[in-house]
C-alpha cells in the first residue's frame, strides 16, 4: 500500500492528483507484481512529462537558457560574496590571533569546509533555487522546464567535450562525454527536487 | 467546414475501443479492448496520454467514479465519446474507407 501512495505522489507530479489516483488503481488492477507496477509507473510518469514539455518546447528551451544563465550569474555571486567574506574572515582572524597567509588555507579543516560550502551551493542549492524559479514560471507544468534544462546541459556538455576533447584520441572522448552526461543528470536532480516542491504547492493549495 | 478534429491512428484506436466498451470504458478494460481487438500491446504511459489528449481537444469526456476496495479505495476514471468525437472518428474512418475504395492491396484476401 506504501508503494501505491509513493507511485501515486510520482504521478501527481505530472497529473493532477485524482488522476493520478485513478492511473494508479488502474495499474494495481491491471499488474501482477511490484516490479510491472513500478514499470508502468515509470513508464507513464516518463510519458505525461514528455507530452507537457513536447506542448510548447520552444519557450521551454528559452526559459531553461534563462534559468542557465541565472544559475551561472548565482554560482558567480556565491563565488564573489565567499572570497569577499574569506579575506574579511581572513582579517579578522589576522588580527586577533595571526596573520592569515595563502598556505592557511590549504590547511586540510579549511579546504574541506570551502569543498563543503562550495558543493553545498553549487550542486545543490543553486539547482534546487533554479528549479524553483523555472517551475514558478511554468504554472501547470511545473517539471517541463527541467526536460527542456536536462537536454540544454547534454547539448552543453556535448559541445564542450567536443571542443576541448576532440583533439584527444576517440575513446577518451566518447569516455569524457559519457562522464560528463552522467554528471549532467546527477545535477538536475537538486533541480528536479525544487520544481517538485513549487509543484507540490501549487497542487496542495 | 465542420469543427472536427484531424485524428492519429492510436487516437481513433482508443476512440473505437471506448465507444465498443459503452459504460465500462477506464484505463484497464480500454488496455484490454485495444489488445484483443488489434493485437497491439499499447503502453500505459502512451494510452494516458492519448486519452488527455483527446480529453483536451473535446472529443472525449472523463467522470470519477465511486472508490471501490479492490483498488486500495482509488476511484476509476471513466471515458465516453462526446458528439466531436463521434463525428471526428466517422470522418477519419469515410476517409479510410474513400481512399481504400476499389483499390486491391497486392497478397491481401478482399471481402
Amino acid at each position: 500500500m506504501r508503494n501505491a501512495q509513493l507511485a501515486e505522489w510520482i504521478l501527481s507530479l505530472v497529473t493532477s492528483p485524482e488522476r493520478a489516483a485513478a492511473t494508479v488503481g488502474d495499474l494495481l488492477e491491471n499488474t501482477s507484481g511490484l516490479g510491472t507496477l513500478w514499470f508502468g509507473v515509470l513508464r507513464t510518469a516518463v510519458s505525461l512529462l514528455w507530452r507537457e514539455f513536447s506542448e510548447d518546447p520552444a519557450n521551454l528551451m528559452g526559459l531553461a537558457f534563462r534559468g542557465f544563465l541565472l544559475e551561472l550569474g548565482m554560482m558567480l555571486g556565491i563565488a564573489l560574496v565567499s572570497i569577499i567574506a574569506f579575506v574579511i574572515l581572513g582579517l579578522i582572524a589576522g588580527l586577533m590571533w595571526h596573520p592569515m597567509t595563502p598556505a592557511d588555507f590549504t590547511r586540510p579543516a579549511i579546504a574541506a569546509t570551502a569543498w563543503v560550502y562550495f558543493g553545498l551551493a553549487f550542486w545543490i542549492l543553486v539547482p534546487l533555487q533554479v528549479g524553483r524559479w523555472m517551475a514558478r514560471r511554468s504554472p501547470g507544468r511545473e517539471l517541463a522546464p527541467i526536460v527542456a534544462s536536462t537536454i540544454l546541459s547534454f547539448v552543453v556538455a556535448t559541445a564542450a567535450s567536443m571542443f576541448w576533447d576532440m583533439q584527444d584520441n576517440f575513446f577518451h572522448f566518447i569516455l569524457r562525454l559519457v562522464l560528463a552526461l552522467a554528471w549532467n543528470i546527477l545535477l538536475q536532480i537538486p533541480m528536479f527536487a525544487g520544481a517538485a516542491w513549487v509543484r507540490k504547492k501549487q497542487t496542495s493549495r | 467546414m465542420p469543427d472536427v478534429q484531424t485524428l492519429g491512428e492510436f487516437e481513433q484506436i482508443v476512440l473505437l475501443a471506448i465507444l465498443r466498451l459503452g459504460e465500462n470504458a477506464y484505463g484497464v478494460t480500454i488496455r484490454e479492448e485495444i489488445i484483443a481487438r488489434t493485437e497491439r500491446e499499447p503502453s500505459p504511459g502512451a494510452l494516458y496520454v492519448t486519452l488527455d489528449r483527446l480529453e483536451e481537444k473535446g472529443l472525449v469526456r472523463s467522470q470519477f467514479g465511486d472508490p471501490t476496495p479492490q483498488r486500495g479505495g482509488r476511484a476509476k476514471r471513466f471515458f465516453s465519446v462526446n458528439a466531436k468525437g463521434v463525428e471526428s472518428i466517422a470522418r477519419a474512418q469515410r476517409s479510410y474507407q474513400r481512399l481504400m475504395k476499389g483499390l486491391k492491396l497486392p497478397g491481401v484476401a478482399h471481402a
